[in-house]
């Protein structure tokens, strides 16, 4: 364990820490709005609504706004840059959760005793 | 200090965010397989441990002189670290139960209510192994600082590899949850012949 310690302590600089940084966060970002723009279309095919060009258009905005995470030379601005590009899909993720939990509960039970009436 | 303050803002913002969808996808489960949970009820149950999680990461300066614990003989305060860490394994810990629960739900809608299950076990046992592992990550981390003389410099190093580390599980994480998100919605999608 020491042996591990001392390594990282003697070779994860700045530079490495916030160079991953910038490469999670991008992957992150990506890997997010995918899952909030597809989490937003399960609900849509749910309720039988057509796609909401308005969310899709917000979705696609931040996700181009990502390579702004590769800007901010210090630890502390990188956090602050992902928290705002972050934060309109994580609303967007959080009030469709909310609003959509009940349709989205009845869909499932609906389809979960059609297949299983016995149970 | 306003660095250490920022970012335990943004760790919180996170986990709160992350909270608000356990609570939802916590509820949707427990409904669907009868369980009689109410979302208000997960609410405020998250809730609470939002704001247990909140005062823990506050500790110092909530209640002065009760976090002693990590400052060393050396004189490296390894407070801000402890509690960096602490909020690390929370988040992976949220983003582990939103997919698992996700994931429960999918097999739920592919294979019928026998597929169910008691849930605490698996969530328990899953929080037994991520606190253990920051855990003794970070009480590893100390001992070896102290027994190497490392500076707090040297230590800013192991801690922010953790981090790191975290920060590539939530990818991974995240990944997963958007294939069973994908996965789920093809399910629908066929079911309904859209």
């Amino acid at each position: 364990m020491d042996a591990l310690f001392l390594w990282i302590s003697s070779y994860f600089d700045e530079s490495t820490y916030l160079n991953g940084l910038r490469a999670g966060g991008m992957l992150c970002a990506a890997a997010d709005i995918a899952a909030t723009a597809l989490f937003v279309r399960v609900t849509e095919v749910i309720g039988d609504r057509p796609p909401s060009r308005k969310t899709y258009a917000v979705l696609l905005l931040f996700a181009l706004l990502t390579p702004l995470q590769l800007v901010p030379r210090s630890t502390t601005r990188f956090f602050m840059v992902m928290f705002l590009v972050f934060l309109p899909p994580y609303m967007i993720l959080i009030l469709t959760a909310v609003r959509e939990a009940h349709n989205f509960v009845s869909f499932v039970k609906s389809k979960v005793g059609a297949d299983f009436p016995d149970e | 200090m306003a660095v250490f303050l920022i970012e335990r803002f943004l760790c919180l913002f996170w986990l709160a965010v992350q909270q608000v969808c356990f609570a939802c996808i916590k509820y949707a489960y427990g409904d669907i397989v009868g369980s009689g949970v109410t979302m208000r009820a997960e609410i405020t149950r998250n809730a609470a441990l939002f704001s247990l999680i909140a005062a823990l990461s506050f500790m110092r300066d909530l209640f002065p002189g009760t976090s002693c614990a990590f400052l060393a003989a050396s004189g490296t305060d390894y407070y801000p670290w402890g509690v960096r860490i602490f909020l690390c394994a929370a988040m992976v810990l949220f983003d582990s139960l939103l997919v698992l629960y996700f994931w429960r739900i999918v097999r739920v809608y592919k294979r019928g209510v026998a597929a169910v299950r008691r849930t605490w076990p698996a969530d328990a046992l899953l929080a037994a192994l991520i606190f253990s592992a920051a855990a003794v990550y970070l009480y590893g981390s100390i001992g070896a600082a102290e027994r190497l003389g490392l500076s707090s410099g040297e230590y800013v190093r192991i801690g922010r590899f953790f981090v790191q580390a975290c920060n590539f599980s939530y990818i991974a994480l995240e990944s997963i949850g958007a294939l069973l998100i994908a996965s789920f919605l093809l399910g629908v999608k066929k079911r309904r012949g859209v």
